[in-house]
């Protein structure tokens, strides 16, 4: 009954520690949505940088960010509806 | 500015704890709210300073995915409800910066210690009258105060948490003041302090009520 999973977190320059709680991948980008790890409230959604370990890149604009957040909610619709 | 500043903001959480159908109305609405803010949290670059692996229950990440869209009060709250105790045990290596509450005019909150200090078994006070009474002795700043004390106690339970009570980790488990006075049902500050105020009076009674049975019994006479 061994129901846990290896999971990455992330400090961030913001000196805030983030759980990687998921990551999609749309037209060769990767997304990953990230929950602070003290306060799961909080959270955001940056973009994995080709080839590079040390930042992440932020969402451009509204229409990424709309395309990212639908690609999300898509991605649970089944979770989301037990609440 | 505090969530209870805002209007909106207000009458959400006065429609926590309604009907599901009124939850699910809130939920969408705060979605759709908290989209503007998710979005400003998503914008501009960031360095990764540290990477680490850390294992989670399974329960978590989905909650957590759920969570994502519903942002704001009852419904992240009840995850966390859900799922408290599992966090508490796997936890332990969170930490809260350690640094006291500074303000313009110099004068700063321990809040490490104050957190320390509530959590204190010295005395058999409840613990949300300790909160109550801290609320009200801060001068400035309050929510932001309250705010980190509930941090480090989180932490300081985190830290050791066969040394609590399972009402100390229900409480300490909110992340913020804010969340902590939803989940308690409170609508807003005013309503805190009104019913806060109403259950101390219960209590300093209760406190008395060898002294008050005395004083009745002397009132009768016989003695």
């Amino acid at each position: 009954m061994d129901n846990f999973t290896e999971i990455d977190t992330l400090t961030l320059n913001n000196g805030k520690s983030y759980i990687v709680t998921d990551q999609i991948v749309i037209e060769n980008d990767t997304y990953l949505f990230l929950n602070n790890e003290n306060d799961y409230s909080d959270f955001c959604i940056k973009k994995l940088i080709p080839n590079n370990n040390e930042e992440l890149q932020g969402i451009e604009t509204k229409e990424e960010f709309n395309r990212v957040l639908n690609a999300f909610l898509e991605k649970n619709k089944d979770l989301l509806k037990e609440e | 500015m505090t969530i209870y500043d805002d209007y909106e903001s207000k009458k959400m959480l006065e429609s926590i704890n309604r009907s599901n159908f009124q939850k699910k109305y809130m939920q969408n609405f705060n979605l759709e709210k908290n989209k503007e803010v998710l979005y400003e949290k998503s914008r501009g670059n960031v360095k990764i300073e540290k990477r680490k692996k850390k294992k989670l229950p399974c329960v978590i990440i989905i909650l957590m995915v759920a969570g994502i869209t519903a942002t704001v009060s009852s419904h992240i709250i009840n995850l966390k409800n859900d799922i408290g105790a599992s966090i508490y045990a796997i936890s332990n290596d969170t930490t809260v910066d350690d640094h006291t509450f500074k303000t313009n005019d110099g004068f700063d909150y321990d809040n490490k210690s104050i957190a320390a200090s509530v959590l204190a078994s010295d005395n058999q006070e409840n613990l949300d009258i300790k909160l109550y009474n801290l609320y009200l002795d801060y001068n400035y700043q309050v929510i932001e105060q309250m705010n980190e004390v509930f941090a480090h106690m989180h932490t300081i339970i985190s830290n050791n948490p066969d040394a609590f009570t399972t009402e100390q980790k229900k409480v300490c488990f909110y992340p913020d003041f804010q969340s902590y006075l939803s989940a308690r049902g409170f609508s807003d500050l005013e309503d805190y302090k009104k019913k806060m105020n109403e259950i101390i009076n219960i209590y300093n009674n209760y406190q008395n009520i060898d002294e008050k049975l005395t004083e009745e019994f002397n009132n009768i006479g016989g003695r």
